[in-house]
């Protein structure tokens, strides 16, 4: 399997984990390092880190039209 | 060269390197690729995840149109770039691409979890062919 599938998962992963929240992940370890709504916080972790991913989880019920 | 990117779920999205092209610093952000748009955008809320302020005064804004009317859009410094999705490793990722374009709309309305690809980079492309289900499927990108 390759980095990107594994990104592609445990990112599928970490949204059924949490579902309600904006997730900031370290794209080295795979490891959620911060959750939340509140996006000034959850950047400032996000700088921390070398590199990083920052996702949510779309909303089910949302049928989307863009 | 072609790059061929899995996804799961009923919607083709992809993982990008998101430059922030005033500092270098980049990050992975997830891009749904929107044949209707005509302009890259992203949630306004994420701008400060790629160092920006979207009320700083130096700031230009436009408004943009979609199903949901009219809406404020403010212009970041940001550059696209597609992660090579077989070459690349934790330690390493490799960037195949990057856009010409150095900027993108961080749009109000814009509530979702990922942004939308447009064809404003799209047309850089030389092809993009989506096949799947509903239950996910794959892209394949001609650069």
């Amino acid at each position: 399997m390759t980095y990107y599938e594994k990104l592609v998962r445990r990112m599928d992963k970490s949204m059924k984990t949490h579902p309600n929240s904006t997730i900031v992940m370290d794209a080295n370890t795979f490891e959620v390092v911060a959750t939340g709504t509140d996006t000034n916080r959850l950047s400032k972790r996000s700088k921390k880190l070398s590199g990083s991913v920052v996702f949510q989880r779309p909303n089910p019920n949302h049928i989307m039209v863009l | 060269m072609e790059l061929i990117y899995p996804y799961s779920g009923k919607r083709p999205v992809i993982i990008a390197s998101i430059e922030d092209v005033l500092t270098g610093n980049s990050y992975l952000f997830q891009m749904l690729l929107d044949t209707g748009a005509e302009r890259t955008c992203f949630p306004a809320k994420y701008a400060a995840f790629f160092g920006h302020d979207n009320h700083h005064k130096d700031v230009k804004a436009h408004n943009m149109h979609g199903l949901g009317g009219s809406c404020k859009c403010y212009i970041h410094s940001v550059r696209l770039g597609l992660i090579d999705p077989v070459k690349s490793t934790a330690a390493n990722r490799v960037i195949a691409w990057k856009s010409k374009l150095e900027r993108a709309s961080f749009a109000n309305k814009l509530d979702c979890g990922f942004g939308l690809l447009g064809t404003d980079i799209m047309y850089e492309w030389s092809s993009v062919v989506f096949s799947g289900k509903s239950s996910g499927g794959q892209i394949k990108i001609s650069i």
